[in-house]
């Protein structure tokens, strides 16, 4: 796991997503022990993608879309981060282009425009690692579906079968779309290596 | 390490926040309010730009030059947008009527010079395209022309051709990634079903036929055309009520359809001066419209909910008072739009490349 993030989940020996939903719905801020336990990662997540602000407004409209929709939610599946990260996975390709743009603006300065958000990280905006920069390059060329599948795996942190769940798609899906990203993004790595040899010549 | 690690490493320092400062930053409570979502720019598009399009735009505005020489109506080249202009200025502190004054004042003054008035409209409407899970926007384009005798009431028209733009420059890649074509079948929202349309029958005239002008649910003559007050209090009380029709989502609506019709210029005049005063209507000023000519105009939300939202712009020249567009943007994507519709894309327009009165008359 990557420093400084954390896998929500109901503590142990808590009480079940499932449980707290349904007794929000007499209880309504009982509602605000879900956004406590996954909030956090979710916003971590959506921020690596799209910066804070943006972050900050799909973590909103999550979290009101989910209260809104709670009599709906699924009472045999106890832990609700599947659904909450499919209403957020939703909300954050609205802003495919947006982000694709972030990425290529790294890929061509160095500059890495989510950090910008993070002002006591001024130090760390400019990563002109050719590492950083082919990631960027090759992440800004991936399809949505490709994306979406590598990202919530790599910054995510979910397992193949929450993937597929998060998206809606079938799992050897999931397995397909992953591949076919991590070649690309090993295509692209490999490239910026050679590229690398060749000035050192 | 692997390209996975690697990954894994990008961006690895944005922090994770605690919930407490979380709920604060995102203003979010079980049962609070919705959060109002931060304004987007509404970015100005340049799709006549991104394809054949502009060619044959341009071919057929120098068959226009020809065809209407000195004295025609005002003809304007599409291109791309100047890209100082991406951000608008929505007028500022100044009002409605401040910024509308002088579009008002030069539609005023804008005497026919001829009888016939003649309109060439690119109608283009955004449609998703493209494998699950990497959609992306194409226009479908229909470019249109009428002519209106106001003295013999008689008007024709013609189809002049279907074709196809990216939506948005954005969207290149993705077309790429899908073989880059240039035909699309099976397109939900498409009459049929393909993009660019089929089936149309181009560069023939229809008509003669009298000329009529739907407003609401009626259809004005020529007669009722002339003969509408130029008070803008009476026409208010037309179009805003007498003639709203159903299913009209906001007041403007009415008075947006009668734009490209032969106004009398006081009649204009009154319309613009009815849309200023229309409540909540926000002004657009130093803004371009999606070919990129400068214009004045309003703009008003239209909340159709679970088909989305959007912004309604009207722009007009403020050096000839007459209508350049309409447009659509994307503040809310209808869900099943949601893959590949942003806000501020501009879903539907109606850029008039030509408008204005004449004394030619089609053969």
């Amino acid at each position: 796991m990557t420093a400084g993030a954390s896998r929500a989940t109901a503590p142990e020996g808590s009480e079940p997503d499932a449980d707290v939903i349904l007794r929000s719905l007499e209880e309504p801020a009982l509602f605000g022990e879900i956004f406590r336990r996954h909030a956090p990662a979710l916003h971590r997540y959506v921020a690596r993608r799209l910066g804070s602000r943006d972050a900050d407004d799909v973590v909103a409209e999550t979290f009101h879309t989910a209260f809104r929709k709670r009599h709906r939610y699924d009472p045999d599946r106890p832990d609700a981060r599947p659904w909450l990260w499919r209403i957020a996975a939703n909300l954050v390709r609205r802003h495919h282009r947006s982000e694709t743009r972030q990425y290529r603006a790294l890929a061509r300065t160095g500059v890495d425009p989510v950090m910008e958000g993070f002002a006591d990280r001024a130090a760390e905006r400019v990563d002109a690692t050719s590492l950083s920069t082919s990631l960027a390059a090759a992440l800004a060329r991936l399809s949505k579906g490709d994306r979406d599948v590598l990202l919530l795996v790599a910054w995510g942190e979910l397992t193949y079968e929450e993937t597929a769940l998060v998206l809606g798609i079938p799992l050897g899906t999931v397995r397909s779309r992953l591949h076919r990203a991590r070649a690309r993004v090993r295509a692209s790595l490999a490239a910026t290596a050679t590229s690398a040899k060749e000035e050192t010549r | 390490m692997n390209e996975l690690d690697h990954l894994r490493r990008l961006r690895a320092d944005v922090p994770e926040a605690a919930p407490e400062e979380l709920a604060l930053r995102t203003g979010w409570r079980p049962g609070g309010s919705e959060r109002a979502p931060r304004a987007r720019p509404v970015n100005p598009l340049l799709p006549l730009a991104l394809s054949g399009g502009a060619l044959l735009v341009a071919a057929a505005v120098f068959a226009f030059l020809v065809l209407f020489p000195a004295g025609g109506p005002d003809t304007v080249v599409a291109g791309p947008a100047d890209e100082s202009s991406e951000e608008e200025d929505r007028g500022g502190d100044r009002t409605a009527a401040e910024v509308m004054a002088p579009v008002i004042e030069a539609a005023r003054s804008g005497a026919p010079d001829g009888p016939v008035w003649y309109e060439r409209v690119v109608y283009g409407n955004a449609l998703g395209v493209g494998p699950e899970g990497d959609r992306y926007g194409v226009y479908a384009l229909h470019t249109l022309e009428n002519w209106t005798d106001m003295e013999r009431e008689s008007a024709v028209g013609r189809a002049v051709s279907a074709d196809w733009a990216l939506m948005a420059e954005d969207d290149r890649e993705a077309w790429e990634r899908d073989g880059s074509p240039t035909r699309w079948t099976g397109v939900s929202g498409s009459l049929s079903g393909e993009v660019p349309e089929t089936g149309g029958v181009y560069g023939v005239l229809n008509g003669p036929r009298s000329p009529d002008f739907p407003l609401g649910t009626q259809n004005l003559t020529v007669e009722q055309l002339r003969r509408l007050p130029s008070d803008p209090a009476e026409l208010a009380e037309m179009l805003r009520t007498g003639y709203r029709g159903p299913g009209s989502q906001h007041e403007a609506e009415p008075v947006r359809s009668v734009l490209p019709y032969p106004l009398p210029p006081d009649v204009r005049a009154g319309v613009y001066a009815v849309l200023a005063d229309i409540p909540g209507v926000r002004v657009l000023e130093g803004v371009t419209d999606v070919s990129g000519r400068t214009a004045v105009g309003v703009a008003y939300d239209v909340d159709r909910g679970d088909l989305g939202s959007s912004e309604h712009r009207i722009l007009l020249d403020p050096r000839t008072g007459l209508p350049l567009s309409v447009e659509e943007a994307v503040v809310e994507p209808a869900a099943a739009d949601a893959d590949w519709a942003e806000p501020g894309d501009v879903l539907r327009y109606w850029l008039y490349e030509s408008i204005g009165w004449t004394e030619e008359w089609p053969q």
